[in-house]
């Protein structure tokens, strides 16, 4: 009984989403997808004119051949901001999860889950908010 | 003596609070998880499938072989009438045999799977588990972001797997 006692049995829940917004390193990475948009905006233009106009079947050797160099060039520069961002965020979210772990053993919880993916893959109908741990792990979250 | 007639209702009070803890603690409440792939890789009859798994890789990794180079010569467009028509019937030779491997496997490894559902039930009513998840699913649908690592019960259930 003792043992059992010592043994969490709560699960609970946290908004993900929320928890990576609310680090604070998290405004370098808005700051990414931010640089991001603006080089690769102006690249997606150009692309969907070109493939509006290879879709009506009226592209010239010179127009199809500009096309796949966009192409490529578009999906290079993704790939570049999409390591950049990736190395900013590897940090934060295994910072974010030390600060689950550390309030759900502080708390006495079990296992915590994903709101997002619980509430949208339909798995989890009701939840009560008491078990909402979101708030908690942002104040165990580093300043 | 007029005093003693309070202790009365708390003393009930007591017992009936005593006997609805009684009560909560039929149900079991806690979850737990399991690593599903390594009960199944410790299953003793495991190794069945493993020969069936290494049996269809022998059998089709030489078409897979021969498909290979007659898809890039297709696709460089550089193959004739004939290399056409062997690629279609090679296809459907290795297809057939990649179905045949796949059911052989399937069959071998649902009596497995079924046991071992029973000794995960065993294990999660004796230990008072309400639900046990699987690990891999778990994380890798993002459902899960934290577990305790008391809660994993795979090693109890490859202890009470049959020998």
């Amino acid at each position: 009984m003792a043992q059992n006692k010592s043994v969490p049995t709560e699960v609970g829940y946290v908004d993900s989403d929320l928890l990576l917004q609310a680090h604070p390193g998290f405004s370098k990475v808005k700051e990414i997808q931010g640089q991001a948009q603006a080089e690769l905006n102006p690249l997606r233009e150009q692309l969907q004119s070109l493939e509006a106009k290879s879709r009506a079947g009226n592209l010239s050797a010179k127009e199809q051949q500009d096309f796949q160099s966009l192409s490529k060039a578009y999906q290079d520069t993704l790939n570049r901001w999409q390591d950049k961002e990736d190395a900013v965020l590897g940090p934060i979210t295994d910072q974010v999860n030390q600060a689950i772990a550390k309030t759900a053993q502080e708390q006495g919880f079990a296992l915590v889950l994903d709101k997002r993916v619980a509430g949208t893959s339909g798995l989890v109908v009701y939840a009560d908010a008491s078990l909402d741990l979101t708030d908690a792990v942002v104040k165990a979250m580093p300043k | 003596m007029k005093r003693s007639w309070f202790f009365v209702p708390v003393l009930a009070g007591l017992l009936l609070g005593g006997s609805l803890v009684a009560q909560n603690k039929a149900v079991p409440t806690k979850i737990g998880y399991i690593d599903a792939e390594k009960v199944v890789q410790a299953y003793p009859t495991y190794k069945n499938i493993k020969d069936i798994q290494t049996q269809a890789q022998n059998e089709l990794k030489p078409l897979q072989d021969k498909l290979t180079p007659l898809q890039a010569k297709i696709q460089s467009g550089s193959a004739t009438a004939k290399d056409q028509q062997d690629y279609q019937v090679m296809l459907k030779a290795y297809q057939e045999a990649a179905k045949k491997w796949q059911d052989k496997s399937q069959a071998a490894l649902k009596p497995i799977t079924e046991a071992i559902d029973k000794v995960i039930s065993t294990v999660a009513q004796q230990q008072g588990f309400a639900m046990i998840f699987d690990k891999k699913v778990a994380a890798s649908s993002g459902l899960v972001v934290y577990a305790d690592e008391s809660l994993d019960l795979t090693e109890a259930v490859i202890k009470a797997l049959p020998k």
